[in-house]
C-alpha cells in the first residue's frame, strides 16, 4: 500500500542550463542549443527531438543536430541562478530540498495552510514572475511520485497525485522513470516488462529474489511505496566579491593581482566579521563564454587574508584559467567562530611594509579615498593602448 | 559573470580598477582631405608642423561596438609630439599616448 506521508511538491525546470543561456543571450532564443564540452550537458527541446540526449558525445550530437548553436557550459552561473530560485522557494515553505541536479527542488507542504493546487500554481507563477523560468510543479505524498509527475508534466503545468492514486498514475509510464541500472532495465526488457505497472503487478518475493536490493527498491516505488524523507537543505553562509576586468586578461600576473585584491576584499567584508574561513572558491568568467572554477580548501580555518592568499596563489599558479578572463570572483565558505590554529604572538611583517601601509592609510584619510595605486599589466601586447595596463587602487 | 566590460573604469568593493592610457576627446582642425592641421591643447590652437606617421587599427569587429581608429603621430609647431586618432565610425577625435 502507498505510504501516507506529508504532501511534497516537486519543482522541475526542464533544460535549466539552456533556459539560463537563453535569458543571458536573447539573440539565441529561437535557436537549437547544445551546451557542453566533450559531452552534452543540456540541450534544447528541438535538439532533443533530433535525438540528442544529455551525456551524449558532442561530436555525435552535432551530427544529429548540425544547425544547433554549441555553447560552453557555465556551471557556476547555473548554480547561482538556481540557488536564487531555491532562496525564493524557501519563502514559500520552511523545508526545501535541492534535487540532485540544477532545476529540481522539493518543498514540504506539511503544516502550510494552503491547498495543494493553489500552492502548485503559486509556485509556477512566482518562479516565472521573479526569474523568467517556467517550471512544472507536482504535488504527491512522496518524493519519487512528485518528481516523476513534475518531470512528465509540460512546463507551466501543475499536477496533483492524491493519496491512493500513485499506482494508477505510475502504471502506464516506462520503467526508465525508476532508479534502475542499465543491466536491470535490459533484463526487464528481456522479460517483456516495459511499464511500471507491469513491474508493480509481479509478486514481491520473486522479484526481490531476481533483482536483489535494487529490485526491492524499484518494486516498492512502482507500488507507490517511498519512505525517503525530505531533507531540507541547509543554506551555507558565504561572502562573495567580484571584479570585472577592464578587458579580457591573459597574463597570470594580472589574474593573480585581481584575485589577491578580491581575497583581501572578501576578508574585509563586514559579513565575515571576525570568523575564520575553511574554504575559498575562485571563479572566472572566460572570454567567449564558459567559466573556470577552483575550490581551495584550507588545511586549517584561516582568519588572516595573507595566509589565505598564500594558499590560493599556489592553487591558481598550479591550475590557471585556460582562456582570457573577463570577470573574477572569490567566495569564502565554511565560516566558523572556531579555529584549529594557534595564533602567533609576534607577526613577521616587515617594518618597511608597515611604513608603506601606514603612508597609504594616511593619504587615504586625508583625501577620503585611496590615492596610491599599483600598475597592473592586463594585456601588454594589445594593439589597443587602454587594454594594456590598469591602475589598481591600494586600500589601506 | 557575463559580458565584456564596456567602461574603462570598474568600481568594486569600494576601490577602483582603472584603465591606463584611456583616450580623451580633443578638438582638431582639419584640412579638406581630413588630415589634422590644428590641435587644440588646453583650449589653445597649436598648428601641426608635420605628420610623422599614420596607422590604422581595426579590432573587436565581432562585438557590437568594433574598434576602428586612424592614428596620427603629429609634430606640433612648438616642438611637441602628440598621438591622436579619429574614430572611423563616428569621426570623433581623441588624444591617446600610443
Amino acid at each position: 500500500m502507498p505510504t501516507q506521508n506529508k504532501p511534497i511538491a516537486c519543482v522541475h525546470i526542464p533544460s535549466f542550463a539552456v533556459e539560463a543561456e537563453r535569458m543571458r543571450r536573447p539573440g539565441i532564443a529561437s535557436q537549437l542549443i547544445l551546451i557542453g564540452d566533450a559531452t552534452v550537458l543540456d540541450c534544447s527541446l528541438g535538439a532533443g527531438a533530433s535525438g540528442v540526449r544529455p551525456g551524449m558525445r558532442m561530436s555525435e550530437a552535432i551530427g544529429l543536430c548540425h544547425r544547433a548553436e554549441v555553447l560552453p557550459p557555465d556551471a557556476p552561473n547555473y548554480e547561482r541562478l538556481f540557488e536564487e530560485i531555491v532562496d525564493f522557494l524557501q519563502t514559500l515553505s520552511p523545508e526545501v530540498e535541492r534535487g540532485d541536479n540544477v532545476g529540481l527542488a522539493f518543498l514540504s507542504l506539511a503544516g502550510l495552510p494552503v491547498g495543494m493546487e493553489a500552492f502548485a500554481k503559486g509556485v509556477v507563477s512566482g518562479v516565472h514572475r521573479s526569474f523568467g523560468f517556467l517550471p512544472s510543479v507536482a504535488v504527491a505524498n512522496s518524493k519519487f511520485v512528485s518528481r516523476v509527475a513534475a518531470v512528465t508534466a509540460r512546463p507551466g503545468a501543475t499536477k496533483i497525485i492524491t493519496h491512493g492514486g500513485e499506482r494508477e498514475f505510475l502504471a502506464p509510464l516506462p520503467i526508465e522513470h525508476l532508479p534502475a541500472s542499465e543491466a536491470m532495465c535490459w533484463r526487464l526488457s528481456l522479460l517483456g516488462i516495459a511499464t511500471v505497472g507491469e513491474m508493480a503487478g509481479l509478486p514481491f518475493g520473486a522479484f526481490q529474489a531476481q533483482f536483489g536490493p535494487e529490485g526491492k527498491r524499484c518494486w516498492e516505488l512502482a507500488n507507490g511505496i517511498d519512505e525517503e524523507p525530505l531533507l531540507p537543505s541547509v543554506k551555507e553562509e558565504a561572502v562573495v566579491r567580484r571584479l570585472q576586468m577592464p578587458a579580457p586578461t591573459v597574463t597570470l600576473d594580472a589574474i593573480l593581482m585581481g584575485a589577491e585584491r578580491l581575497v583581501y576584499a572578501t576578508y574585509g567584508d563586514p559579513r565575515r566579521g571576525s570568523r575564520w574561513v575553511r574554504k575559498a572558491v575562485v571563479r572566472a568568467a572566460l572570454d567567449g563564454g564558459g567559466a573556470w572554477e577552483l575550490p581551495v580548501p584550507f588545511r586549517a580555518a584561516l582568519s588572516d587574508p595573507r595566509d589565505a592568499w598564500f594558499a590560493i596563489k599556489i592553487a591558481i599558479t598550479r591550475c590557471p584559467p585556460e582562456r582570457p578572463v573577463e570577470e573574477l570572483e572569490v567566495e569564502l565558505v565554511g565560516l566558523s567562530y572556531e579555529s584549529g590554529k594557534q595564533a602567533t604572538m609576534f607577526e613577521g611583517k616587515g617594518r618597511l611594509w608597515q611604513q608603506v601601509e601606514e603612508a597609504v592609510r594616511q593619504l587615504g584619510a586625508q583625501r577620503n579615498r585611496s590615492s596610491v595605486g599599483k600598475v597592473m599589466q592586463m594585456d601588454p601586447q594589445s594593439r589597443i593602448p587602454e587594454r594594456r595596463a590598469a591602475l589598481l587602487e591600494l586600500e589601506a | 559573470m557575463s559580458g565584456r566590460s564596456k567602461t574603462a573604469e570598474t568600481v568594486f568593493a569600494g576601490g577602483r580598477l582603472q584603465s591606463l592610457h584611456t583616450p580623451r576627446r580633443i578638438k582638431i582642425g582639419t584640412a579638406e582631405s581630413g588630415e589634422p592641421l590644428t590641435v587644440y591643447l588646453y583650449g589653445r590652437p597649436v598648428a601641426v608642423e608635420a605628420i610623422l606617421e599614420t596607422w590604422r587599427i581595426d579590432d573587436e569587429w565581432w562585438l557590437d561596438h568594433p574598434i576602428s581608429r586612424l592614428y596620427y603621430r603629429l609634430l606640433l609647431e612648438d616642438g611637441r609630439t602628440v598621438d591622436v586618432y579619429q574614430s572611423v565610425r563616428t569621426g570623433v577625435w581623441f588624444r591617446q599616448a600610443y
